[in-house]
C-alpha cells in the first residue's frame, strides 16, 4: 500500500524537480552568485536534500542603456560551483530550508526560509492547487564585490554583500502530464556598514512561470521564465547606481531514478530575453541529486 | 509564456550585441594635459596641475597601471585612488601606491573587473598646508 501511494506521488512530484533545480542557478544582475529561489517542498516528500554542481560562464554584460557586449570565447570567465541544500516539512503547512555552497574558494551566501501553506494540497489530487508563501533570510557569508583582493575577476564574487530579508510566494498545479509554476518575491536588501563599504538599503525582487511535461514514466522536461529587477544600489557618499533587469530562461530535463533519488539537468541562459539592462549576462548548466525522504503513509 | 518569449526576444541581448574583447585599452583624454587641481580651500599661494599617465591599461581584467604627476608649487600627498562603478553601485580591488616624492605617484593593482562606465576617485592633500582635494575622472571601458 505504501509503495504504491509512493509510486502516485512520485509521478506527481515531477513539477518540484523545477523548483529544486532553479535554486542553484546564479542570482544573476551584478553581481554575486547564491539561489535564485528559496528551495521549498512542492511535492509529498516531508524531507528533501539536494547537491548540485554548477558551471557558469560570463558571456558579456548589458550597460544602463540596454547595450549588450559579448566578450570573445576565450575571455570569458567561468566558474564552478557546489551548493547543498536541505528541506524539512515541520508540520502539515509549514516547512523549512537551508542553503549554502561554495565556489571559487569562498563560500555562497546563506540561504534560509520559511514556508507555510496558504492553500494546502489535502489530498493526493495534484490537480488542486498548491500555494506556498515564505520568508527567507540570506546571510552575507559570501565573498562580495565590496571585498575584491587585487587580481580577483568577477568569477571570485560570490555574495551579494547584503544581508537579505525576502517575502515570497510559489503556487502549483498539474494537469495531466504538465505542471505550471508562478512565483514572486520581493526582497530588501539591508544598510551594511563596514570599514569598506557603507552601503544603504535598497530593493530587488522577480517574477518567475515556468512550465513541465513528464514524459515516459521517470522523466519531465521543463521550461522556465524570470523577470528580475533590482533598484538602484545606493552607497554612501556616492551617487546613486541605476536600477538592473534581467530575464533569465531555465531549460531542465529530469529523471526520477526511483521514488527517493532523482537527477536534474538544468540549463540556464540570461542571453535569450530582454529587454536587459546594467547586468553582466551568464550562461550555466547544473545538475542536481536530490534526495527525498516520505513519512509513513 | 509563448507571447511573452516572443515580445521579449525583441531585444534579446543574444540577437543585438557587439563583441569586443576586454583585453581592449582605451584611449582617455586625461594624459592630455595638465589639468588644474580643484583644492577645496581655494588657497590663493598654492597652485598645481594634475596628469594621468597610463603606463599599461586602461583596460577591463587585466592589470592596469598609471603614473600620476602633480607639478606646481606644492608637494602633493596622495591618499586615495580609488575605482568606483557608479550604475552597478560598486568598484573594484583596493589598488596600491607607492610612497612618491610629492610629484609623482606609480599606481599599480588598477583592475576593472568588467566594462562600462567607470569612476577613478583621487584624494590627498598638499603637502605642509591644509589644503585638500578631491576629485572624480570617468572613464569608458
Amino acid at each position: 500500500m505504501r509503495l504504491l501511494a509512493l509510486r502516485c506521488l512520485y509521478v506527481f512530484s515531477f513539477s518540484s524537480l523545477f523548483l529544486i533545480s532553479f535554486t542553484t542557478a546564479n542570482a544573476g544582475v551584478c553581481c554575486g552568485g547564491g539561489s535564485a529561489l528559496t528551495g521549498v517542498i512542492t511535492g509529498y516528500e516531508d524531507r528533501r536534500f539536494s547537491l548540485s554542481s554548477t558551471y557558469l560562464k560570463n558571456i558579456g554584460e548589458v550597460d544602463t542603456a540596454g547595450s549588450s557586449i559579448f566578450y570573445p570565447g576565450s575571455e570569458q570567465e567561468s566558474k564552478q560551483s557546489f551548493s547543498a541544500q536541505y528541506a524539512q516539512v515541520l508540520n502539515a503547512r509549514t516547512q523549512a530550508a537551508i542553503a549554502f555552497g561554495k565556489s571559487a574558494g569562498y563560500w555562497n551566501d546563506l540561504d534560509l526560509s520559511v514556508a507555510y501553506a496558504l492553500v494546502p494540497r489535502l489530498t493526493f489530487d495534484t490537480t488542486e492547487i498548491l500555494v506556498l508563501g515564505y520568508g527567507r533570510l540570506v546571510l552575507p557569508s559570501g565573498h562580495s564585490v565590496y571585498e575584491l583582493k587585487s587580481s580577483e575577476s568577477l568569477a571570485a564574487i560570490t555574495g551579494t554583500g547584503f544581508t537579505q530579508t525576502a517575502a515570497g510566494w510559489v503556487a502549483q498545479r498539474t494537469y495531466r502530464h504538465f505542471d505550471f509554476v508562478g512565483a514572486g518575491e520581493v526582497s530588501r536588501m539591508w544598510s551594511t556598514q563596514s570599514s569598506t563599504r557603507d552601503l544603504q538599503h535598497s530593493w530587488k525582487s522577480f517574477v518567475y512561470a515556468a512550465a513541465g511535461w513528464s514524459f515516459l514514466e521517470d522523466g519531465r522536461v521543463g521550461l522556465g521564465v524570470r523577470g528580475l529587477w533590482q533598484a538602484p544600489k545606493k552607497v554612501k557618499n556616492r551617487a546613486d547606481g541605476a536600477e538592473a533587469l534581467l530575464y533569465p530562461v531555465d531549460f531542465s530535463l529530469a529523471w526520477f531514478q526511483n521514488e527517493n533519488v532523482s537527477w536534474t539537468f538544468q540549463w540556464s541562459d540570461e542571453t535569450l530575453l530582454g529587454p536587459v539592462k546594467n547586468s553582466a549576462l551568464s550562461r550555466s548548466g547544473s545538475l542536481t541529486f536530490s534526495y527525498r525522504g516520505y513519512s509513513d503513509l | 509564456m509563448f507571447v511573452l518569449l516572443l515580445v521579449a526576444c525583441a531585444e534579446s541581448p543574444l540577437y543585438n550585441h557587439q563583441v569586443r574583447s576586454k583585453a581592449q585599452e582605451v584611449s582617455t583624454s586625461e594624459s592630455d594635459g595638465c589639468r588644474e587641481l580643484p583644492l577645496l580651500a581655494t588657497s590663493q599661494e598654492v597652485s598645481i596641475c594634475y596628469q594621468i599617465i597610463w603606463s599599461e591599461g586602461p583596460r577591463v581584467s587585466q592589470e592596469s597601471r598609471a603614473q600620476l604627476l602633480f607639478t606646481g608649487n606644492a608637494l602633493v600627498d596622495l591618499e586615495r585612488f580609488e575605482l568606483w562603478m557608479p550604475d552597478m553601485g560598486h568598484g573594484s580591488a583596493p589598488t596600491a601606491f607607492s610612497s612618491g616624492d610629492g610629484r609623482l605617484w606609480e599606481i599599480r593593482d588598477i583592475y576593472f573587473i568588467m566594462p562600462g562606465s567607470w569612476e577613478i576617485s583621487i584624494q590627498g592633500r598638499v603637502r605642509d598646508s591644509h589644503e585638500t582635494f578631491s576629485l572624480t575622472l570617468p572613464i569608458r571601458l
